[in-house]
């Protein structure tokens, strides 16, 4: 088992180096330059600027000191835009807030999408499955920077229970966390009563139900796990959606998290800093889906992983 | 594609109720009351880190890397100009440093300051290397030389507390481009060991940095907010009403407005404006404050490509826009429409000398030959060879006129003004506008490529004279990007900036800008305005036209229900003679 | 005498979206302790839609059973009507006094469960029985079905046995709580030959051991010819005929059965009997024509038959302490009986 993690994370290198090879070599050929401003900067400070950052070299050779830094020293480069930050000072700050976003997020998402999607399996075709399911299409449907405002103007403007925006207490999670949640446990619940329904469906179920065991216990036993699958494996893509979806909740909600770099970084042509991003956005999906292989393999006993 | 308001829809933006009775506010609810006591929360837009309008508390930002005191305070119109300085060496010493020492001073507190470019310790006058007849921007230093020979910079330490600033000719201006962030002064002290460690910038750090003005910075969250609180060292610290302000980098507007709403910011800080599709709304608001601002938003041309090279053609695009529409129904939020370059309540004289023009009615540019006028525009159209002609069916049509394509950079705003104006280039003229729009730094390039017809640039004041607005027509100007030059307008400019008479001077300036508007290589739209929110409890709030409110005059006024007159926390003093403290 | 298991003119409907499918239509049957049922008809004909309802496990909504009675004699004790149980009576019924072995070993066992689970979990819910006494019983019981080193296998995965182990596990799950009555809904399709001969071997030894009453249901008449001592064929919803093994085989009177028996290989067979297929297709059960089902594929079609179901006939009473057949609609034990219009049946197999 663990030998099937480490040699599965070792896999995740290769493809990381082959994004950051990608990343790094794309930004820089896009136009404009990062320290392009409306007025011309006199040349000296500009070949100041390329020697601070190592522009005038080639990419070949920028590249390798790159690389050579990164994994020697785990050092990712100067932002250019925010002169005074390092690329692993600016993540350092901000990936931790979206991960404590978007794990919450994703606890929630399954929290509420996987008992609406078993409710409405077990109930198929009764109200309560309609109305679990009407619920799952809309909050699909309704994207999340509509649905912000929603909750913002009801909740904390209306009602004054929560806090309109900003990142400070528990309280200030709330609504952030549903708003990014909601779509996600919609989805969840769709996937949830089709792999129960299926499962349901499933003669082994119905060797359940000739045992006389009741229902509770077949859903429990022997429906669940198999169930459940599909929302295993839509956790690793889910994962990564809600990082980026998260760049809709950071901002409505005013969060400090890595969201705002990811097109940010882009649009200010910080080359250090979205390379710096493309690693641990690019990083953080392999590891998903790479948990989800290995949750995969606790739920199904028939995955072998030394395939 | 992101914009810059992630939430620029309509039907998301939340509506602001009307004020309950009796209260003075909408956005202050006594159930959700918070602000009020001794700490201030105020706001400013992430994008440009932070710009405390407070002397001493610039923090570098994107856009610059220096430091320290300022002095352009404009408060209740009285104006003064000084820096400040701490001694930071626990003697508690402080004192103030006039912006620009012409004269001698009194003993000083050793090495407190000074400017980054004190690089000259002493002035070798046997070195002077007279300046060439042609400085770019400011007409004291020239920027190029200093890298090269210091000793040619006409800067020089007189003494430890004392600066002297040599101008190549009086430069009745000098003052106000001392306000401006690139001369504040910076500790060397502070910043040499970064530097010799490799690490340049970090100085600017909270547990680092030294500031002299009355608040100093506690905390600094990149990105989300900045705290700051009394600076003990300040003249004014046991004077001073807010004891906290808390800065929020918050990047979103909608998000201010709703921290705003519900009470968790009493002012909705100094940067950029509100956004448009609020502003009828808010515009009605008790809490609501608006200026006119220091700024001019224009189309530049590329006067080196056809049609574009024909000034008439130029002229006619101009005449063709009706801006008061523009303003009235796009930006909406107390802009005014510009048949000129320098705003009209532009300091240095030049808001008296258009005041005393306007009383004579003798304003050149409200005659029509300025002002919208559209049958001159299709005039000027058929004289450069494009005939204006009315089709029934079409309305207008410039025979022969080929499409114009009109840059702008990706945002909300410069997409619906440029919509407008391709439909009133249309409908006036027959002209076809394409637009483009690009992202900044794409559109950037293209533009110092000089691969565009027609972009949208502004120029914001650097300081408070016409001057600044005329440095961007100088054929070296960084900022002409259209090509166009003129011997006469430079020499008229030259003239104009040695002239000590300020009435004298102003004339040349009128005079000057009367060629822009003749030649038109930018077509100007409108001078800006600034707006924000700010709470009634908040009090010792004044505007002005540069945007620069200062938090040391403010305090809360926990009775606010009761009017009382708006002053500030405490009196202003006059400028202190130098070595007066 | 009671029987172990009695259906009387069970109908089960589903009611489907294309219309109501009878997929039981008006059956009936019996099975005493220590018999094998042996019910066969084509796959489509209703065979597991009557088990199924029998352990009251038709998914509902869409199928309902609409008429009938199914009773069930548990330890000799009055006839209790499973139709009109409630969920609970049939919960503890269920895998204790009626178990049922699927057709597809492959699926029926739960991949994701232990076998160890999937077979203590029944003594835990039916004998109460925890830990390792279960565990004793479950390996005992793998022991008694025949699998090798049962106590290393116990802990296994469904998916770490072959087809013949799973459905010999499937045997053991049923047979754990030494159920009554045994339906073996087509136990052998999905297995190889001589896998089949094991498992059909297995379940006669649980009849003669523990006196197990066993509904045999398949598509193979040679599996019936094995082990039932009594068969019934249905078609299209209905038995058609019934009868004891031997009579059904050696002489079996209505068309379908004759069909039937001629389609499919013997062992004893002579190379020269060519295998005759049943011409045309069996009528989709939501729109079945009038009279009898089998009328459209059926050479002697009478009119008659277009008219009305045929009622039963008696070809031969196999019981004779039942000697009026019209006081007791049902079929006695060795009575062989058939559901045609065809008087002559002797002329239909002649030709
Ligand atoms: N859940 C269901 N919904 C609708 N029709 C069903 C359902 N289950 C079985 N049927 C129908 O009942 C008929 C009999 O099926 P079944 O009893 O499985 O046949 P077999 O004799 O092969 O076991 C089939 O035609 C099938 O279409
Ligand atoms: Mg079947």
């Amino acid at each position: 088992m663990l030998a099937f993690i480490v040699r599965r994370l070792l896999t995740i290198i290769p493809t990381l180096f082959l994004v950051a090879t990608f990343v790094f070599v794309l930004v820089r050929l896009a136009p404009g330059g990062p320290f392009d401003t409306e007025r011309e900067v006199p040349a000296e400070v500009k070949a100041a600027l390329d020697a601070k950052f190592r522009l005038s070299d080639p990419i070949s050779v920028q590249y390798k000191d790159w690389l050579v830094g990164a994994v020697t020293t785990g050092s990712l480069g100067p932002s250019m835009k925010y002169h005074n930050r390092t690329v692993e000072e600016l993540i350092g700050m901000t990936l931790p807030v979206s991960m404590e976003l978007g794990l919450w997020a994703m606890l929630v998402a399954v929290a509420i999408g996987a008992p609406l999607g078993v409710l409405g399996a077990v109930r198929q075709n009764t109200w309560k499955d309609s109305v679990a399911m009407a619920a799952a299409m809309l909050g699909i449907s309704v994207p999340r920077f509509v649905l912000a405002p929603l909750l913002v103007l009801v909740f904390a403007l209306k009602l004054y229970w929560l806090p309109v925006a900003r990142w400070e207490s528990w309280r200030h999670l709330v609504l952030p966390v549903i708003c990014a949640a909601l779509p996600m446990a919609a989805y969840i619940a769709r996937l949830a009563r089709a792999g129960m329904l299926e499962v349901i469906r499933s003669d082994f179920v119905r060797t359940a139900r000739a045992k006389g065991l009741s229902e509770r216990v077949i859903i429990t036993r022997h429906a669940l796990k198999g169930g459940m699958l599909p929302v295993v494996s839509f956790l690793g893509p889910g994962f990564a959606g809600l990082l980026v979806g998260s760049l809709v909740v950071e901002k409505i909600f005013d969060i400090p998290g890595m969201g705002r770099y990811l097109v940010e970084s882009v649009l200010n042509k910080d080359y250090n800093l979205t390379a710096g991003i493309a690693l641990v956005y690019g990083g953080l999906l392999m590891v998903s889906n790479a948990a989800v292989d290995v949750a995969y393999k606790f739920l199904d006993p028939r995955v072998e992983l030394d395939r | 594609m992101l914009t810059r308001s992630p939430v620029g829809v309509k039907t998301t933006i939340p509506p602001f109720p009307e004020a309950p009775k009796g209260l003075e506010s909408i956005a202050y609810d006594a159930a959700n009351e918070k602000g009020t006591g001794e700490n201030l929360q105020l706001f400013t837009g992430a994008d440009k880190q932070v710009r405390a309008a407070e002397p001493g508390q610039a923090l570098p930002s994107g856009d610059y890397d220096v430091v320290g005191a300022r002095g352009a305070v404009s408060c209740n119109g009285e104006k003064t100009y000084y820096f400040e300085v701490v001694a930071r060496d626990g003697s508690g010493r402080r004192g103030v440093l006039p912006g620009c020492m012409l004269g001698p001073s009194s003993t000083p507190p050793s090495a407190l300051l000074v400017a980054k470019w004190d690089a000259v310790p002493t002035f070798d006058a046997k070195r002077r290397v007279d300046p060439p007849e042609d400085p770019q921007a400011l007409g004291f230093v020239d920027a190029g030389a200093l890298g090269s020979d210091p000793s040619v910079v006409g800067v020089r330490v007189v003494d430890e507390r004392t600066l002297e600033i040599e101008a190549e000719f009086p430069t009745p201006y000098i003052l106000d481009t001392l306000s401006h962030a690139t001369s504040y002064p910076v500790r060397r002290d502070i910043i040499e060991p970064f530097e010799a460690k490799g690490e340049p910038d970090m100085w600017t750090r909270p547990e680092s940095i030294v500031t002299n003005g009355p608040y100093e910075i506690d905390a600094w969250k990149f990105r989300y907010e900045i705290r700051m609180r009394r600076n003990p060292h300040h003249r004014h610290h046991d004077k001073l009403k807010i004891h906290n302000i808390v800065w929020m980098c918050v990047e979103s507007y909608v998000s201010s407005m709703n921290l705003y709403k519900s009470g968790e910011l009493d002012y909705i800080g100094d940067n950029g404006s509100l956004p448009p599709p609020y502003k009828p709304v808010l515009r009605e608001r008790k809490d609501y404050k608006a200026a006119p601002y220091l700024g001019t938003y224009w189309y530049e041309f590329n006067t080196k490509v056809k049609p574009l090279d024909d000034v008439r053609v130029r002229k006619a695009l101009n005449l063709a826009l009706d801006k008061a529409q523009l303003t009235e129904k796009v930006t909406r939020g107390g802009e005014r429409a510009a048949t000129h370059v320098v705003p009209p309540f532009m300091g240095g004289g030049y808001s008296e000398h258009v005041e005393a023009l306007k009383a004579k009615d003798a304003d050149l540019f409200a005659t029509p030959e300025y002002s919208f006028n559209p049958e001159l525009a299709r005039e000027l159209l058929g004289q450069a060879g494009y005939k204006v002609v009315l089709d029934p069916k079409d309305g207008y049509r410039a025979e022969g006129m080929p499409a114009i394509e009109l840059l702008y950079n990706t945002s909300e705003g410069h997409r619906a003004l440029a919509v407008a104006i391709q439909a009133m280039w249309k409908n006036h003229l027959g002209v076809a506008v394409q637009l483009r729009n690009e992202e900044w730094h794409v559109m950037l390039k293209n533009v110092r490529d000089r691969n565009f017809q027609v972009v949208r640039f502004g120029w914001i004041a650097d300081y408070d004279h016409p001057q600044t607005f005329m440095d961007t027509f100088m054929a070296k100007s960084p900022n002409n990007r259209t090509g166009w030059s003129s011997t006469a307008f430079e020499s008229l400019i030259h003239k104009a900036r040695r002239t000590a008479d300020t009435t004298e001077s102003m004339k040349l300036y009128r005079e000057a800008e009367k060629i822009l508007a003749d030649e038109v290589p930018k077509l100007p739209l409108y001078f800006y305005a600034k707006s924000t929110l700010v709470k009634p409890h908040v009090k010792g709030f004044f505007f002005n036209r540069r945007n620069e409110q200062l938090v040391h005059w403010m305090w809360i006024d926990e009775d606010w229900k009761v009017e009382k007159p708006n002053e500030p926390a405490f009196p202003p003093e006059t400028f202190p003679a130098p070595g007066a403290f | 005498m009671t029987h172990l298991l009695e259906v009387k003119g069970l109908k089960t409907h589903f009611f489907t979206e294309e219309g109501v499918v009878r997929a039981v239509d008006g059956v009936s049957y019996h099975v005493s302790r220590g018999e094998v049922l042996g019910i066969v008809g084509e796959s489509g004909s209703g065979k597991s839609v009557s088990s199924l309802s029998t352990m009251r496990l038709i998914p509902e909504p869409p199928g309902r059973i609409v008429a009938g009675e199914i009773l069930f004699s548990s330890k000799g004790g009055p006839p209790k009507d499973l139709v009109r149980a409630s969920e609970r009576e049939m919960q503890s019924i269920r895998g204790d006094r009626i178990a049922m072995i699927f057709q597809d070993p492959m699926t029926s066992l739960n991949p994701y469960l232990r076998i160890s689970r999937q077979l203590t979990e029944v003594l835990e819910l039916h004998k109460n029985m925890k830990g390792s006494e279960a565990r004793a019983r479950g390996i005992e019981m793998l022991t008694s079905v025949g699998i090798p080193d049962p106590s290393r296998r116990f802990d296994d995965y469904p998916h770490q046995l072959s087809g013949g182990m799973r459905q010999r596990v499937m045997i053991a799950m049923a047979l754990l709580c030494d159920p009554e009555l045994l339906i073996a809904d087509e136990p052998t399709t999905a297995l190889d030959v001589t896998i089949q001969a094991q498992i059909l071997e297995l379940i006669a030894e649980r009849r003669d051991l523990s006196k197990v009453g066993v509904v045999l249901i398949t598509h193979d008449l040679g599996v019936v010819a094995r082990l039932a001592d009594r068969v019934a064929v249905m078609y299209a919803g209905r038995i058609v005929e019934q009868g004891p093994a031997q009579r059904i085989f050696e002489d079996p009177r209505h068309p379908y059965t004759v069909g039937l028996a001629r389609s499919i290989p013997r062992l004893d067979d002579d190379r020269s009997r060519r295998l005759v297929p049943i011409q045309g297709m069996p009528p989709s059960l939501s729109k079945l024509p009038s009279g009898c089902p089998f009328r459209p594929r059926c050479k002697n079609a009478l009119p008659a038959c277009a008219e009305s179901f045929p009622a039963e006939r008696v070809v031969a009473r196999g019981d004779e302490t039942r000697a009026d057949a019209s006081r007791d609609p049902a079929i006695g034990v060795g009575d062989h009986v058939v559901f045609c219009h065809e008087e002559d049946k002797d002329k239909v197999q002649a030709s």
